[in-house]
Order: structure tokens, then sequence, then C-alpha cells
């Protein structure tokens, strides 16, 4: 199968007040295949987001290219083939939640096949479309930037730690209905956390990174069916895996003490 | 509409005590064989009477004096989005201009007075609108720079990523986000605007309220004096409640904050 997204090598530095650079990302090479799901973990402040604004480019790299489709990332903004949910949903104060969701496409420029009350039903969020962000509790925010994520039917989504600030339960909730989300939609999914869970339970792969600069260390494959539920998380294959991921960072974390 | 009703029984309050304090000081005084407080500060009634019987010259010259001010407000509010759209667009001349800005307005802008005289000659209308607009512009434009540089930058990233063009981004995501600042600033500066017209006809006019003020005070009325400030006072405060009718229906996501 051809890779969706090519990251070819990459190093990200960022210059300093005293004419030297800090280097963030060092060496990086990652590929994504149609569909597939990477988590990307490492400790805080070690690049993980850096790296992940790069990969959707966002940020360009001083060495190295990103390669979406054959060609660079950044030809395709605009064209809804690329999706990021940051760490906040940061939803805009003055749309509704339906003016939210469809705020993307509705520049004209980006065209889509998903019917949004569809998406509203799939998001849960039918009884709330009428509502304004700061009616919204913390997880209904988090569904409604999924939401504005999928509604250009994207091929990847990029995802910075974004359930981090909800509770166990509800961030469970999410993981499950995005997983479904997923396998309806065929998107690939890159993301970002530092929840072992988290990445064991949404991803196909797992990449660890070091710390200063970010580079990869471990990629560990996740061997789970793609529907996963909340028996997935009870399975004797899922705490295995998490497991072997903690043992894998633990290393990571003596390494760079 | 609470709060405005609360205002109003406010106001109506603070002038029925005055009439009565007054009524019970110029007993004792005239008794006393003194002068009636009244010939330096009139009773409400006092005014009411002189707002009925010149009400003809008063409300030409609020008229006036108005129109000014909002020539000037509109021409503050114009430049500020302006200006802020330029900062947005040339972070270097924000760094340039905007300490230039801030130090212009901390001058007393009684202070100009001489200048605006000497630019557009005296009682020229320009000169009046123009103390107007610069004591209106600087609440505009530091309130609305302020407010743009707190949309955050992930949201900016996200318009990016979406292919909106850096006018786009200014209109549709960063001037909603900042509206109920902007809100905000206007019933700072609408106030600041109408005190600029009626400071700025204190230099010279054959009409506006300023004109009256001055006059009154050489020609010993205090009555008219106090009813051209108690219209001028008024109308400032009905601007406001204006501003926070719109305010109410442009930014409806604002309601009940």
């Amino acid at each position: 199968m051809e890779h969706l997204l090519e990251v070819k090598n990459i190093s990200v530095q960022f210059p300093l007040d005293n004419n030297s650079f800090l280097e963030v990302v060092k060496n990086v090479n990652l590929t994504v295949l149609p569909g597939e799901s990477v988590a990307i973990i490492g400790l805080s402040g070690c690049g993980k987001s850096t790296l992940l604004k790069t990969a959707c480019g966002l940020i360009r790299p001083n060495v190295g290219e990103v390669i979406f489709k054959k060609s660079s990332v950044q030809s395709f903004f605009g064209s809804g083939e690329l999706s990021y949910i940051p760490q906040e949903p940061l939803l805009l104060p003055n749309k509704t939640v339906v003016g939210n969701i469809i705020f993307p496409i509705s520049s004209h420029r980006v065209k889509t096949n998903v019917a949004v009350n569809k998406l509203l039903s799939k998001l849960k969020l039918s009884d709330h479309k009428d509502f304004y962000p700061k009616q919204l509790s913390g997880g209904l925010k988090q569904r409604v930037s999924l939401g504005r994520a999928l509604v250009s039917s994207p091929s990847i989504i990029f995802m910075d730690e974004p359930f981090s600030s909800l509770d166990q339960f509800t961030r469970d909730r999410l993981g499950e209905d995005l997983i479904g989300l997923r396998n309806k939609f065929k998107t690939s999914l890159v993301l970002v956390t530092h929840n072992i869970e988290e990445a064991v339970f949404l991803s196909d792969r797992i990449i660890i990174l070091s710390q200063n600069p970010a580079s990869i260390v471990r990629e560990i494959k996740i061997n789970l069916p793609s529907e996963r539920n909340h028996q997935t998380r009870r399975s004797d294959e899922y705490l295995t895996l998490t497991k072997q991921v903690r043992l894998a960072l633990d290393k990571t974390l003596l390494l760079y003490e | 509409m609470k709060k405005n009703v609360f205002i109003l029984i406010s106001l109506i309050s603070i002038f029925v005590f005055w009439q009565f304090i007054e009524d019970l000081v110029n007993i004792e005084r005239v008794g006393a064989g003194q002068i009636s407080l009244g010939a330096f500060i009139p009773t409400p009634l006092t005014i009411a009477t002189v707002i009925s019987a010149q009400s003809r010259l008063l409300f030409t010259a609020l008229s006036v004096t108005l129109l000014r001010a909002i020539i000037g407000f509109l021409f503050a509010l114009l430049f500020a989005i302006l200006n802020n759209y330029i900062f947005i667009a040339f972070p270097k001349a924000r760094q340039f201009f905007l300490p230039i800005m801030l130090a212009v307005n901390s001058f007393p802008i009684i202070g100009f007075s001489p200048l605006v005289i000497l630019l557009f000659g005296q009682g020229s209308e320009i000169g009046i609108v123009f103390i107007s607009f610069l004591i209106a512009y600087f609440p505009i434009l530091i309130t609305l720079d302020k407010a743009l540089k707190q949309v955050s930058v992930d949201i900016l990233d996200l318009a990016r990523l979406w292919g909106f063009s850096r006018g786009e981004t200014f209109v549709r995501i960063q001037f909603p986000f900042a509206l109920p600042h902007l809100f905000n600033s206007f019933k700072l500066a609408l106030p600041a605007s109408i005190i600029g017209a009626t400071l700025g006809e204190w230099l010279g006019t054959s009409i506006g309220i300023g004109r009256i003020v001055v006059l009154s005070l050489y020609q010993l009325e205090p009555g008219l004096m106090y009813s051209a400030l108690i219209l001028i006072t008024l109308s400032s405060l009905f601007g406001v409640f204006l501003i926070d009718l719109v305010e109410n229906i442009v930014c409806p996501w604002q309601r009940g904050k």
C-alpha cells in the first residue's frame, strides 16, 4: 500500500535570543498508511507537538520534507484533506455548534460529501446544534472540535492531546466514538498524547520519542482489532500492550534522566 | 433591560435627592439673609424649566455637538480597525507605531488644542471633529489590539490549514472574536468623543453645547449651563444604552454573560 504521509528525515530548530538555535526535532522519519492510526508518545516538552505541527505542514522543517499524497503537505492547505485538532477545542465563540462544525467548509473552497446532520447525530450533538460554545461542557466542546475536523471528510487528522483536559469517563467515551468515526470515514489519525492507555486504544502503531531533541527511539505495533469498544480495554491483549508500552517508555525515561 | 431600568431609577433618585437637599439648604440660607444656593447650583426643577424655555437653542446645539461627536467616533472606529489590520498584516509596523501611539495617548488631549487651532483654525468644524476623533480613537485602538492578541495561535494555524487568506482570517475569525471587546471600548469611546466635541467647541464655534457652556459661564447663567451639561450627559448615557442594545443584536452569543 502507498504511504499517505511521509515525514522524511526532518529536523526542526527554533532560534534563540543569543543567535543560537534550539534543536527540537532531529532526524525523524515517519510514514502513515491510509486509514492507519499512529500515536506519538513521549515525555512532556519532548517536542511531540512540534513534530505533529511539522507533519501537518504548520511548521516548516529546517531539514527534510513532509510529503502528503506525493506532493508537499502545504499544497493541500484549504483542500479539506488535512484536519488538525488542537489540545483545546478552540471553538469560535460567535458560532453555534452547527456553525462551528461547518466553518471550515463555509469558505466554498473546501468541498465535502459529509452530511452535516448525520455527523451531528454520530457525534451525539443533534440536541445541542443551536448552542453556543459557552453553553457546552468540555466533552461536548471536544465533540464539536472533532466534528469540525471530520466535516471536510479529510484523509488524515492530526490530533494534539485532544482529550487531555477531560475526565477519564468522557475521554474513554470520546475515544470509542473516535475509533468508530475513523472506521466509518476511513481516515488516518496521527495522535500526540502522553497517556499510554489512550495511545494503545486509539492507534495501530505507537512511536516513542526521546527528549531534547525529539527523535524516534522505539516503534510498537498495536495488534488490536480495528473495531474497538469499552470491552477492548479489558482484553488481555490491550493490557499486555499497555504494559509493554509503559516498559518501553520507562526505559526511555531512564535513558534520558 | 433590568440593568437599564435600574440606571433610570438611580438617576431619578439622584434628581429627587438633589431637589430635596437644595430646597432645604436654600430655605436656611435665604432665611439667614444669604444668597440662595440656586445662584450657583440650580435645582433640577429650575434646570427642567430652563430646558423647556430654551429647548430650541439647547436641542439645536445638542444635535450639532452630537453630530460632530458621532463623526469623530465613526472615524476613530474606522481608523482603529484599519490600524489593527495593518498591525496584524505587518507586525513590524505594530512594533514601531504602537509605542508612539501609546505615548500620544498619555498626553492630555487639551494640550493638543493649540495645535488643532494652528492646524485647522479657530472654530473650525474639522478641528472639533478631530479632537472628538482623537479622544475616541485610542480606547478603541488599544482595546482592539489587546483583544486581537488574545486570539489563540492554534486557531490561526487552523485558519491556515483551512486555506484562509490573512484578510479572511481577520474578518471571519479575529474580528468576531474581538467584537465584544470592541463594544466595551465603544462604551468608553462614545462618551469620550462627546466630551471631545464639547471640548473642541470651547475653543471657539458659533454653535454647540460647548459654546453654550462657555457663554452661560461668562453670562452667569448657571441654569442654562447645567441644562447643557445635563443634556450632554444624558446623551452619553443614551449612547451607551444604544451600544448595549446593538451589542445584544450583533453579538447574540454574549447574551447573559
